[in-house]
C-alpha cells in the first residue's frame, strides 16, 4: 500500500526543490551554523577582553604603594608590582607598566581607606582589578595568622548547592547553572526559530499556492491531482524543507557547541537532556506543519498573490502572541493563561516551548497539546483542500465569506 | 485504450452560479480521431462546459464520459488540457516546468525531459529551455503550456481558445502540430469563436450561445441544411435588372445573394430571358462565419 499517491510525490518533490532553492530558506538554514562559527571565533576574543575570572594573570597589571606595611609577600611570582612612593607608582601607571595603582596609607588599619589611581577608562571601566586587589590584600593581611584551609575559606567562604522545595514538600536539587541555562535557552531559541521559520517558510507556501491559482496553471495540475494531493504535497514538502533546516541547526550545534563551550570558563557541564530536545523538536515540527497548512489554505482561498500576502500577516499573529506574553509565561508557566494558550492550536507550539524554557511541563500536558496541534493540522489540511477546490470557482471574484461558502457548497 | 467510437460524451450538462444559468442542458459527442470545434461567443458557457468535462467543477445535472468511462484522475492522465486563462509560474525554468507537468501526467523524469526536448525543438524554443518563464514572451509561454499539455501523448486533447494571443506564424505552427497529433491517433476538441480556424481544422462542431446548444453536427451538413446563400455566375454579359448599379466585372464572374425576393432559379431565369449565355452557375453555401452570426443573433433575439 502506498503511503502517498504518485501525484503527491511529484508535487512534494517539485515543491521541495523550489523551497530549498529559495534564497530566504538558504540564508535562514545557514544562519545558525554561521552564528555558531562566529561565536567560536568571537568567544575567545571577547573573553580575552572582558574576562575577570583569572586574577593571577591580571595581578601583574596592578601596582601598589604600601605606606602601612601590611604587605609582606610582595615577591609573589606574577603578583602586583610594588612602588616605593606615589610619584614612582604614577610614573609606572603613565608608562603602562600597570593598569591600576593602589596607595595604602599609614592609617589603613584604622580607616580601611585605599586610594585607587587608574588611567582614563571611557564609558566602560574595568572594576575587576579592584576586586582582584581586595583578594590579594585579604590574603596578605591574614597569611601566616590562620590555617591555610581557613585562609581559603576566608577568600572563598561558600560554594552553594541549591535545592528547590515544591508545593508538595518534595526537595529536589536544582541542576547546575549551566544545565539550567541550556534548559532555558534551547526551548526559547526554538520558539523564536519556529516563528521565523513560520514567517519565512509557510509564507512562501502561501505565495506558491496563490501564484499557481492566480496564473491559472492550477487548472492543468487539477486534472492530474486531487486538491488534497496538491495540498498534502505542498505542505509535506515544506515540512521536509523545515526538517532539513532543523537538522542542520541541531547538527551544527552538536558539532560546534562543545568547541564553543570549551572556550567558556565553568561551562563544561552545559548540557540539554535528550527527552527535552526530542520534545522541542516534535513541537517545532508540529507547529511548522500546522502553520504550513493554514498558509496553504489561505493561499487557496484568496484570488491573488497580493491579497494572500496581506492575509498572511494576520494569520501569523497567533504564533507571535506567546512571544509577546513570554514574560508572563516564564514567570507563571503553570498559570491559567499559559495552560489555555497551550491548548489553542495556533498558540500551542510556541506556548509550550516557552513554558518548557521556564520549567517543567508535565509529559501528559505536552502530549495533549501536541495532539491538539497535529489533529488540528490534519483537519485543516482537509478543509484547505476543500477551500482550494472551491477557490477554483472564485477566479476573478472578491473573496467574501458568502462567496467562499457558496463555492464550498458547489465544490465536490 | 477504449474501443468506444466516442472519446467524449457530454449529456445534458447544466450548471448555475448563484441565480445565473451558465450552461443549460448541453449535449454533444466527440468521435475518436476527429478535430471537433466547440463554438460560441464570449461568455456563452464554453469554458464552464470544458471544466465540467474535466471534473474541475461539478455539474448541477447531466453526465460526462471520457474515453468511455466516468472521468477520474487516472483516466484524465490520458487527456491533455490547455486552459483558456493561461500562465505558468514565472520564477521557474522552462524545462523544469515541462518536466513537472509531464511527471504529473505519469511520465518518468527522464521521459518528460526527453519528450520536452523534442517538443521544444519542434516549436523552436529549445534554446530557451534553461530560462525562467518570466523571461519569455506571452506567445512563447503559451507554446510552452501547449507542449506541456501534449507531452504525455494524450488520447484526447482539449484546448480552450488555443490560438488567442498567438501571432499568425505561431497559429500556423500550432495548427500543424494539431494535425500531427491527429495523425498520431489523438482526438482533438478545441473551443473558439474564430470561424476561419473552424473551417480549416474541424469536421464537426457544436455551437452554444447564452448557455444553450444551438447547433451540432458536421460542418458540411450544417451548411447544406441552410441551403445556398448566394450564386456565382460566369456569363458573357449581365442582365441590367441584376446589376443594381454595379459595374460589369471584367472577367464576367459575379455573385448574387439569394434572399426571400430572389431565388437561384429566378436569377438563372433572368439570364435566360435576357438571352445571355451562362458558362457557369454555382450555388454558394454559407460560411461558418455566416452561420455563427445568424444563429447567435437569432438566439439572442428570441431570448
Amino acid at each position: 500500500m502506498r503511503v502517498i499517491s504518485p501525484e503527491t510525490q511529484v508535487i512534494l518533490t517539485e515543491e521541495f526543490r523550489r523551497q530549498i532553492h529559495r534564497r530566504s530558506w538558504q540564508i535562514l538554514t545557514a544562519l545558525v551554523p554561521f552564528a555558531l562559527l562566529v561565536a567560536l571565533v568571537a568567544v575567545p576574543a571577547v573573553r580575552g577582553a572582558f574576562d575577570d575570572d583569572e586574577p593571577v594573570n591580571r595581578l601583574n597589571r596592578i601596582g601598589y604603594v604600601d605606606n602601612a606595611g601590611v604587605i609582606t609577600n610582595f615577591g609573589l611570582q606574577g603578583g602586583p608590582r610594588e612602588y616605593l612612593n606615589r610619584p614612582g607608582g604614577v610614573q609606572g601607571l603613565v608608562s603602562g607598566e600597570v593598569d591600576a595603582l593602589f596607595i595604602i596609607p599609614d592609617d589603613y588599619l584604622q580607616t580601611g581607606s585605599v586610594q585607587w589611581l587608574r588611567g582614563e577608562t571611557g564609558v566602560f571601566s574595568d572594576d575587576s582589578l579592584g576586586s582582584q586587589f581586595i583578594g590579594f590584600l585579604t590574603r596578605e593581611l591574614i597569611a601566616g595568622q590562620v590555617e591555610p584551609q581557613l585562609l581559603e575559606r576566608v577568600i572563598s567562604p561558600a560554594a552553594f548547592t541549591v535545592f528547590e522545595v515544591g508545593d508538595d514538600g518534595i526537595v529536589v536539587e536544582e541542576p547546575p547553572d549551566a544545565q539550567q541555562a541550556g534548559e532555558f535557552f534551547v526551548p526559547f531559541i526554538f520558539a523564536i526559530l519556529l516563528m521565523v521559520a513560520i514567517f519565512s517558510g509557510s509564507g512562501s507556501l502561501l505565495q506558491s499556492v496563490a501564484d499557481e491559482k492566480e496564473n491559472r496553471m492550477i487548472e492543468m495540475i487539477i486534472t492530474s491531482a486531487t486538491p488534497l494531493s496538491i495540498m498534502a504535497g505542498k505542505v509535506f514538502a515544506l515540512g521536509a524543507a523545515g526538517l532539513i533546516q532543523v537538522t542542520v541547526w541541531i547538527g551544527s550545534a552538536a558539532l560546534l557547541g562543545p568547541l564553543i563551550i570549551d572556550q567558556v570558563p565553568n561551562a563544561g557541564e552545559l548540557s540539554v537532556e535528550l527527552d527535552l530536545l526530542a520534545t522541542v523538536l516534535l513541537l517545532f515540527i508540529a507547529g511548522y506543519f500546522l502553520f504550513a497548512v493554514i498558509m496553504a489554505g489561505m493561499g487557496a482561498a484568496t484570488t491573488s498573490v497580493r491579497e494572500a500576502s496581506q492575509i498572511s500577516a494576520i494569520i501569523t499573529v497567533p504564533a507571535v502572541i506567546p512571544v509577546w506574553l513570554s514574560s508572563l509565561l516564564v514567570s507563571q508557566p503553570d498559570g491559567t493563561v499559559a495552560r489555555v494558550l497551550s491548548f489553542v492550536p495556533f498558540t500551542a507550539p510556541t506556548t509550550i516551548l516557552i513554558r518548557l524554557s521556564a520549567g517543567n511541563v508535565s509529559p501528559g500536558e505536552v502530549a495533549a497539546s501536541l495532539a491538539v496541534v497535529v489533529v488540528s493540522g490534519f483537519a485543516l489540511l482537509w478543509v484547505s483542500a476543500r477551500v482550494f477546490r472551491a477557490g477554483l470557482l472564485l477566479y476573478g471574484q472578491r473573496m467574501s465569506l458568502k462567496n467562499v461558502w457558496t463555492a464550498l457548497r458547489q465544490a465536490d | 485504450m477504449t474501443s468506444s467510437s466516442h472519446v467524449l460524451e457530454i449529456d445534458g450538462l447544466t450548471k448555475t452560479f448563484g441565480e445565473r444559468i451558465v450552461v443549460n442542458d448541453v449535449s454533444f459527442e466527440v468521435r475518436r480521431g476527429e478535430i471537433f470545434g466547440f463554438l460560441g461567443p464570449n461568455g456563452s458557457g464554453k469554458t464552464t462546459t470544458i471544466r465540467m468535462a474535466l471534473g474541475i467543477i461539478k455539474p448541477d445535472s447531466g453526465s460526462v464520459r471520457v474515453l468511455g468511462e466516468q472521468p477520474d484522475r487516472k483516466l484524465l492522465n490520458r487527456v491533455g488540457y490547455l486552459p483558456e486563462d493561461r500562465g505558468l509560474l514565472r520564477k521557474v525554468r522552462v524545462m523544469d516546468i515541462i518536466r513537472y507537468l509531464g511527471r504529473l501526467k505519469g511520465l518518468s523524469s527522464s521521459e518528460a525531459e526527453e519528450r520536452g526536448t523534442e517538443l521544444l525543438h519542434r516549436v523552436g524554443l529549445y534554446q530557451h529551455r534553461t530560462k525562467k518563464v518570466e523571461g519569455l514572451s506571452r506567445g512563447m509561454t503559451q507554446l510552452i503550456q501547449f507542449i506541456s499539455s501534449i507531452i504525455h501523448e494524450p488520447e484526447l486533447i482539449i484546448l480552450d481558445e488555443p490560438f488567442s494571443g498567438l501571432d499568425p506564424l505561431n497559429v500556423q505552427l500550432m495548427k500543424q502540430m494539431l494535425f500531427e497529433q491527429r495523425e498520431r491517433g489523438a482526438t482533438i476538441m478545441f473551443s473558439t469563436h474564430i470561424m476561419s480556424d473552424v473551417e480549416e481544422l474541424c469536421e464537426r462542431v457544436a455551437l452554444i450561445a447564452d448557455s444553450r446548444m444551438l447547433l451540432y453536427g458536421s460542418i458540411d451538413e450544417i451548411k447544406r441544411d441552410r441551403g445556398a446563400s448566394a450564386v456565382r455566375v460566369r456569363a458573357s454579359d449581365i442582365p441590367a435588372s441584376l446589376l443594381n448599379g454595379r459595374a460589369k466585372p471584367a472577367d464576367g464572374v459575379m455573385e448574387f445573394e439569394i434572399n426571400e425576393q430572389r431565388s437561384s432559379e429566378s436569377i438563372l431565369r433572368e439570364f435566360l430571358d435576357a438571352g445571355i449565355a451562362v458558362e457557369q452557375f454555382e450555388l454558394l453555401l454559407p460560411t461558418m462565419n455566416d452561420v455563427f452570426i445568424e444563429e447567435v443573433t437569432r438566439a439572442r433575439y428570441l431570448s
